[in-house]
């Protein structure tokens, strides 16, 4: 069909690689199977093609179409734009339709990109979640210990009295097996025992932290020069992707934490009093660094559209 | 003419100071880093960030120096092996292109630069630094290589029998 | 364009822009401002090429190359390094080639303390090279054992490639850093072998000078003097990787104001010695860093032109016996690391290589160690190696790349060597990580 649109996708991660990466497997081949003579999307590659942190700048450029990786990449780009990670809906920015979800495509809009959608598992599946080589027991174990973070979670990491140090995942391994750091946050759902870490791991903190995911986005331009049919098949796509996400999650988080446990792992658990106290720093330290790039009257407003939640 | 090669060849010097200075700071950073953090269980945060910074500083200010000296790589494999006089020609033509390459590498990084500013994209590591900071040594050192490359090209037009020392024993 | 009029086009490109003369580093961005053209968009993607040169070389993972850079032509103009080979002389006297014999010594030691072979290649090709020249050695023989040499930082732990192959792959961190041990010292030991043999033989290439006699207690100080304290720094390197005092990138500073301190005490800390130091670290360093700058765009865009894939699957999907097919394999490997860095040729074929391996049946270990070495090689082949282009910003003036080609071939060929001994025998792989 001579009229049909080709979209090109580049991602974070290759497909069949990481669990997240799906995501975007999941979203292509909802568009594809959708929009039969109308939009296809084309995958040219992931890592391979250009390096994950310069992928975000790439799709602003126009240099491929579609984008899928975590929300945090965003971060440098369109400030705020990982917000959805603090978000107490289902789907954690309400899905295609919603006020929130019109609110954060509101952000990306102004930077030259079309927020599609962030998808995750359910509250607590799925998530970040500290892994040590010392036992902990409460917050204040945390207290001056080197703990690789990434952008998100370096804020509750120094808000804890932590050193963050921020290492690739490549570099985990190393640096937990020579003692370099002694902990680090991972969606432990994403394939954490691919990497081996469990070999130089102990423990498991088993307090989840914020939504993690995967979100897909678009080239503004690109994205305003579709048909509203084709727009309305993305869409859709991503409406079931997000819905498809939350048992893909749970499945592999079940998975992940037997095969931790099978490589000598602990899952400690910490007091409900403990659990709360993390818990409010966490999200505390995450809102005060939002507080810093956004102004206050986008701060009010989304966290109305938080609280909305049931 | 020749005072304006003088005064080139100063800021060229100047610069390739600075790219030194650059590299041993580097290296005292990240010593004065694990010192406070072994000594004084203090860890300062950033200086990882800031020598990938101080990399891209130390090459672009210091690439025209280097051109200078001759000291870029180049696969010599055909250049080496015919007569002079060709070799002269190769050499012209390679020093133009590249003059070519670097001018416009200057052009699209002067746009690189605004359009990050205007875009306010920061890099979001330890340090939230505009990428702006990153980027603007890289049109600022490719101009003056590209320079340089003008100038090898003048020399080696000017300059009958002298081609590039380097090739003298080849 | 199709992917394989890419291929030619972007090869050919390449290797007139290089053949004209052009600098190496420059003559990739004229090929990436070309290929962005082409592929990223026209103009617009010119943007994508200024960002793709920042994120190549703005990282610490890259600081340990200018870092041993610096250590190692502090070590020479000071006057240590060379100090340190006349003990080593002093000691060695009575093989001949012992210079070169020392190189691939030297070489292991340095790769045990990075991943990097270009940093090993500049370090010892700076401080051995002239040396073996200025005692008679053939060009041959004293650049060839540098570049095998030098390689070997990728195939003895620490090696970040290692890793990031068996975390693509899947494959056990451990057991892969474990196993690439073996290999790693086998082909140091067919080096010296290989030396010892070359030079027997050719006995020109190695003129035996004369060593004066030197009393045991000279020796022994001179040792304690000379020798212990630059080999100490390198020790301590060593030791805050292996027990996690400091990242690579903190043992590599650290290990260079080591040398400063070693300076300081030799009294040979003068001002002409660190104008002249530090001089010649930065524009090392910047000859290597600014071909990064290159390199990395050109293998994304070979990568986004399908290229790569396509090339891969193509010649994976033949239907022939195991063997041929992991020979067929690490051939594409072979062909693809003449031209582009050895993260991106992981990144590139390892996600089409997986689906094979499983089917095969074969231990993923047995596939990643027999790739580490195909990896290490990848460095020193023709024409694009990076360290070749080391060697040459190294090595003494009126050296040309083909001196280096061809001081480079035998080692080659001693790496496609172990890499056929490891195919027809697994168990020289797969002997140590079966401890674990
Ligand atoms: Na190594
Ligand atoms: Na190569």
């Amino acid at each position: 069909n001579a009229a049909e649109v080709t979209l090109r996708m580049v991602g974070a991660w290759a497909h069949g690689f990481s669990p997240t990466g799906e995501i975007g497997k999941n979203f292509m081949d909802n568009v594809n199977r959708l929009g039969e003579g109308v939009v296809r999307i084309q995958y040219i590659g992931a890592d391979d093609v250009l390096p994950p942190f310069d992928q975000p700048e790439a799709l602003v450029n126009g240099v491929f179409d579609v984008w899928y990786g975590a929300p945090n990449y965003w971060a440098g780009v369109v400030p705020g734009g990982d917000i959805t990670e603090l978000s107490p809906h289902l789907v954690p920015d309400g899905g295609p339709g919603s006020k929130l979800y019109d609110f954060v495509v509101g952000l990306y809009e102004a930077k030259g990109v079309r927020h599609l959608g962030h998808a995750a598992g359910d509250l607590g599946v799925g998530v970040h979640y500290l892994s040590t080589n010392f036992p902990v027991k409460s917050l204040d174990d945390l207290r001056g210990k080197q703990l690789r973070v990434t952008p998100l979670t370096r804020h509750f990491v120094q808000a804890a009295g932590g050193e963050s140090v921020t290492l690739p995942p490549s570099e985990i391994y190393l640096a937990m097996d020579r003692g370099t750091v002694e902990g680090f946050s991972w969606p432990v759902a994403d394939a954490f025992t691919r990497y081996g870490w469990q070999e130089v791991t102990r423990y498991m903190i088993d307090q989840p932290m914020y939504r993690s995911g995967g979100s897909v986005a678009m080239n503004l331009d690109k994205w305003n020069a579709l048909s509203p049919e084709a727009q309305d098949i993305l869409l859709k796509a991503m409406a079931e992707t997000q819905e498809w996400t939350r048992r893909w999650f749970a499945q592999n988080l079940e998975e992940q934490v037997r095969l931790m446990k099978e490589g000598g792992m602990e899952v400690l658990k910490l007091s409900d009093e403990e659990a709360e106290r993390w818990n409010k720093l966490a999200i505390e330290s995450l809102w005060a660094y939002y507080e810093t790039i956004l102004p206050a009257d986008k701060i009010t407003e989304v966290k109305a559209l938080f609280d909305a939640a049931e | 003419m020749k005072a304006l090669g003088r005064i080139f060849d100063i800021i060229t010097d100047a610069l390739a100071v600075v790219s030194s200075t650059i590299l041993v700071a580097m290296m005292l950073l990240t010593v004065v880093k694990v010192a406070m953090r072994s000594v004084l269980n203090y860890g300062i945060l950033g200086i990882d960030q800031i020598s990938g910074i101080m990399m891209v500083y130390m090459t672009f200010l210091g690439a025209a120096w280097v051109l200078r000296r001759d000291s870029h790589v180049v696969v010599d494999l055909v250049v080496a092996s015919v007569p002079q006089g060709a070799r002269r020609v190769m050499l012209i033509l390679s020093s133009l292109v590249g003059a070519a390459v670097c001018f416009t590498l200057t052009w699209f990084g002067t746009k690189a630069v605004s359009l990050s500013l205007s875009r306010g994209v920061m890099v979001a590591a330890e340090l939230e630094i505009p990428r702006a900071v990153n980027l603007v040594v890289i049109p600022l050192g490719c101009f003056l290589l590209g320079l340089e490359f003008v100038r090898r090209a003048v020399r080696l037009y000017r300059n009958n029998d002298a081609t590039s020392e380097k090739f003298v024993e080849a | 364009m199709e992917w394989w009029q890419f291929l030619i086009f972007f090869f050919c490109g390449l290797t007139l822009f290089m053949f004209m003369g052009l600098p190496v580093a420059i003559a990739f961005l004229l090929m990436n401002m070309i290929g962005v053209y082409m592929l990223w968009g026209g103009v617009s993607g010119f943007n994508q090429l200024i960002l793709s040169i920042d994120s190549s070389i703005s990282t610490f993972y890259l600081v340990p190359i200018p870092m041993f850079i610096l250590m190692g032509t502090l070590m020479f103009h000071s006057g240590i390094a060379p100090r340190m080979i006349k003990v080593i002389d002093q000691w060695l006297g009575f093989i001949s080639g012992r210079l070169a014999v020392l190189t691939v010594g030297a070489g292991a030691a340095l790769a045990t303390l990075t991943g990097v072979a270009m940093g090993s290649v500049a370090m010892l090709g700076s401080t051995l090279t002239s040396e073996m020249q200025k005692h008679g050695y053939s060009k041959s023989l004293s650049i060839g054992p540098v570049l095998g040499s030098g390689a070997l930082a990728i195939l003895i732990p620490p090696s970040t490639l290692a890793i990031v192959l068996a975390s693509v792959g899947g494959f056990s961190v451990a057991k892969t850093l474990v196993a690439i041990v073996v290999p790693g010292v086998l082909l140091a030991l067919m080096y010296v072998a290989y030396i010892l043999i070359r030079v027997k033989l050719r006995p020109h290439e190695a003129p035996v000078y004369d060593v004066p006699v030197v009393p045991l207690g000279r020796k022994v100080k001179d040792t304690f003097l000379y020798l212990l304290p630059p080999v100490s720094i390198v020790f301590l390197i060593i030791a805050c990787i292996f027990f996690g005092w400091a990242t690579p990138t903190e043992s590599a500073a650290i290990g260079t104001f080591l040398t400063f301190i070693l300076m300081a005490c030799s009294g040979s800390l003068t001002v002409a010695n660190l104008k002249n130091a530090i001089g010649s670290a930065t524009q090392l360093s910047i000859m290597i860093l600014i071909i990064l700058t290159g390199s990395a765009g050109f293998s994304q865009l070979l990568g986004f032109s399908g290229a790569t894939s396509a090339i891969t699957s193509w010649a994976t999907s033949l239907p022939v016996d195991p063997v041929v097919l992991m020979i067929m394999m690490m051939l594409i490997v072979l062909v693809i690391g003449m031209f582009i860095e050895q993260t991106s040729i992981v990144l590139v074929t390892i996600p089409i290589f997986l689906p094979i391996i499983r089917a095969m049946g074969w231990d993923p270990i047995w596939f990643a160690v027999i790739m580490m070495v195909n990896l290490e090689l990848a460095t020193i082949t023709p024409p694009a190696g990076l360290s070749l282009f080391v060697m040459k910003g190294v090595a003494p003036p009126g050296t040309t790349m083909k001196d280096i080609y061809w001081a480079a071939f035998p080692f080659i060929m001693l790496n496609i060597l172990l890499m056929l001994i490891m195919i027809v025998f697994p168990p020289i792989a797969l002997w140590l990580p079966s401890f674990m």
